[in-house]
């Protein structure tokens, strides 16, 4: 799942939605009586309520097996085979790694010294590909997988102050 | 008076004082409402690299931005379930305006700690940033807490009264969050049935009650380590309360705006009004499913328990079916071929329908935590949340607005106002899929400085941002034709 499967997956239910709401904004004119609409309303909510609980119980399995807890990826995408440690600060990063190896299952050992920073790992065509927040007194393990060498740029996603903005670093993926 | 007033004993000379305070809520957080998108339009003009300003200013118009809207649109909407609850409810007026003057307090607090103070940690002011900033001092971090105190402690004072004033009417809290209509089989007797306003306010006043605890409960240890009573705070715990006073605060703002949609439609379409089953079941569900997706802010911290990421997952999920299938399906049902005559307040009505929708599935989706993986903090999150706000709350609050001046002061609209919102509806849309667009391209959020590549989304979306300015400045001009006349007529002499 990329950002651009997101996207198209919400122009397509916006899509669907805005149909639907047209319908009811086109029906207007063509009078019905209240107790008419409200019956089938009500029928509608019966057949509704079912399949789309139904959806939504599956979809949860899914999403927590998807998830990037390090319970759920290391049966995802397998056990970490470097360790990486990530310490941050206003406005910087320190990682004991410059360079990372392809197709190795990685963890970062994310943390901060002062306040809460956000770790977010951009590939080589700017898109973000994964995160994990940088909090002081906790250690947060974000295991992941490069498949792709490359040039990846370190960016802060939690806002820590004036100079979030240029808190940047980078390492190459061999 | 115009033809179309909501039933009840409206304007009589018992309730004209509480109408003036709930024209003076809703007048304060228009105002507030507009200087702050006026902030945010220059935001995006610094997105777009057409008015560069300092990332220090920036962050500090971020800051008012933030805080200005959340507080002001709150105000507003419960300057618009004041007017509608005054019809069947008795309300004090003391109260209220206590509560008015406290929240207002947050004001001067507000600019103080940004514009003299320096400070720009944020609307969410998340700890320990407030008193570790760099560029601020420790005290501009604990005004802005203070800032924080006052609009906790003045909505819980509205919150009080009311949850109070609806319980004394109905006879007791059970009766007045309509169990008695939910339970009801079809041999029982007449149940109780509140108006939907009064359930309504009673679900909201019990939500903004729990939130000021979780408020509380995070701005004593605060204050305490500013005065140096302890040393720090476990971020962990102060990050789980500030989300859970922040975001349910935001969140219920357009459930209390969505209130003001109940008692406006019957006026438009002769249809709704009542306290159906469903309508009530929609409203004691919302008290949970405000409360309880918070968690969800949290996902990207793996520290937090697991089974607070599960509660905050299920949470936001059931928002879905619940939302639509009780609340804007009857909505719906409402308008669907109602023949619902058209005016500025319907059609603000009708966008709002689909613009909560059209945020919520962007919610939706940003809150399945391995979709939030990619959108955290990118600036889909403000997209979602400003189609809530934008497309939302303000089409109900202002529709609202617009409704009860007119009909204070009796002066009709002007046709082509509703031009103005519809125009409004289309401006905030494509406004709203830029900022979409841009969150897909992992474009940061809370960012002074934007690549040149990201440059584009934001010159797109200034012209929308106009485009909403100019047709609301529209609807000003046909609205305060009768503004004068409307405050008259809520003087207690007449």
């Amino acid at each position: 799942m990329t950002q651009k499967d997101i996207l198209i997956l919400f122009l397509v239910l916006s899509a669907i939605w805005t149909a639907i709401w047209f319908k009811v904004i086109l029906s207007i004119p063509n009078i019905q009586p209240e107790e008419e609409v409200t019956k089938n309303a009500n029928t509608l909510r019966r057949r509704l309520a079912f399949p789309m609980i139904a959806a939504l119980v599956i979809l949860l399995t899914a999403v927590f097996y998807w998830s990037p807890y390090p319970i759920f990826r290391e049966h995802t995408i397998g056990k970490p085979e470097v360790t990486v440690n990530v310490n941050s600060f206003q406005w910087g990063w320190i990682l004991d790694a410059d360079t990372l190896p392809v197709h190795k299952v990685v963890e970062f050992n994310v943390t901060s010294r002062d306040v809460n920073h956000g770790f977010a790992i951009y590939n080589s065509e700017g898109r973000l590909v994964a995160q994990t927040q940088a909090m002081p007194g906790y250690v947060n393990k974000l295991i992941f997988k490069f498949d792709e060498p490359g040039e990846y740029t370190i960016r802060c996603l939690e806002y820590c102050g004036v100079s979030h903005h240029v808190m940047l670093a980078t390492f190459t993926v061999d | 008076m115009s033809d179309h007033s909501i039933d009840g004993p409206a304007y009589g000379s018992e309730n004209r004082p509480i109408l003036r305070i709930a024209l003076v809520y809703m007048l304060t957080g228009f105002v507030i409402f507009l200087i702050m998108g006026i902030l945010g339009l220059i935001m995006r003009l610094d997105h777009a690299g057409w008015w560069v300003i300092s990332p220090n200013w920036f962050y500090r118009i971020m800051t008012l931005h933030g805080a200005g809207m959340v507080a002001s649109l709150l105000m507003a909407a419960l300057g618009g379930i004041i007017a509608i609850l005054n019809r069947t409810v008795k309300l004090s007026a003391r109260w209220l305006w206590s509560a008015y003057v406290v929240y207002s307090l947050s004001v001067p607090f507000l600019l103080y700690a940004v514009l003299i103070g320096g400070f720009s940690g944020g609307w969410t002011a998340l700890d320990p940033l407030p008193y570790h900033g760099m560029t601020w001092s420790k005290s501009a971090g604990v005004m802005m807490y203070v800032t924080f105190l006052a609009v906790g402690v003045g909505f819980l004072i509205y919150c009080v009264h009311v949850f109070d004033a609806v319980r004394r009417k109905a006879g007791g809290v059970r009766r007045a969050l309509a169990w008695e209509v939910i339970f009801s089989r079809k041999s029982d007797a007449q149940p109780y049935e509140p108006e939907v306003a009064e359930l309504a306010a009673i679900a909201t006043a019990i939500i903004g009650i729990v939130t000021v605890i979780g408020g509380v409960l995070v701005l004593v240890p605060l204050f305490a380590e500013a005065a140096g009573l302890v040393k720090s705070v476990n971020p962990l715990y102060s990050k789980n309360f500030i989300m859970l006073f922040g975001h349910s605060i935001a969140n219920v703002t357009i459930y209390i705006a969505v209130a003001l949609v109940y008692g406006l439609l019957p006026v438009y379409t002769k249809r709704g009004g009542h306290t159906t089953k469903f309508v009530a079941l929609a409203w004691n569900f919302t008290i949970i499913l405000v409360l309880t997706p918070p968690p969800h802010h949290l996902y990207q911290d793996f520290a937090q328990p697991l089974g607070l990421a599960i509660i905050g997952q299920v949470a936001s999920w059931s928002i879905a079916p619940s939302v639509l299938l009780l609340t804007i399906l009857g909505n719906l049902s409402y308008i669907y071929r109602s023949g619902m005559r058209w005016a500025v307040p319907s059609v603000m009505i009708a966008l709002g329908f689909w613009g909560w929708v059209f945020g919520g599935i962007g919610g939706t989706i940003d809150s399945a935590i391995p979709a939030n993986q990619l959108l955290h903090n990118t600036l889909w999150v403000p997209a979602h949340f400003h189609a809530y706000y934008l497309l939302g709350v303000t089409t109900f609050v202002w529709g609202y607005l617009f409704y009860l001046i007119s009909d204070l002061s009796g002066v009709r609209e002007k046709a082509s106002t509703k031009i103005a919102a519809w125009l409004y509806g289309i401006a905030g849309a494509g406004f709203l899929l830029v900022f979409f667009f841009s969150g897909a391209d992992s474009i940061p959020r809370r960012y002074a400085v934007h690549l040149p590549e990201w440059n584009l989304y934001a010159a797109i979306a200034v012209p929308f941002v106009l485009l909403t300015i100019v047709s609301l400045l529209w609807i000003i001009a046909d609205m305060i034709r009768g503004l004068r006349s409307a405050w008259r007529n809520t003087s207690a002499v007449k």
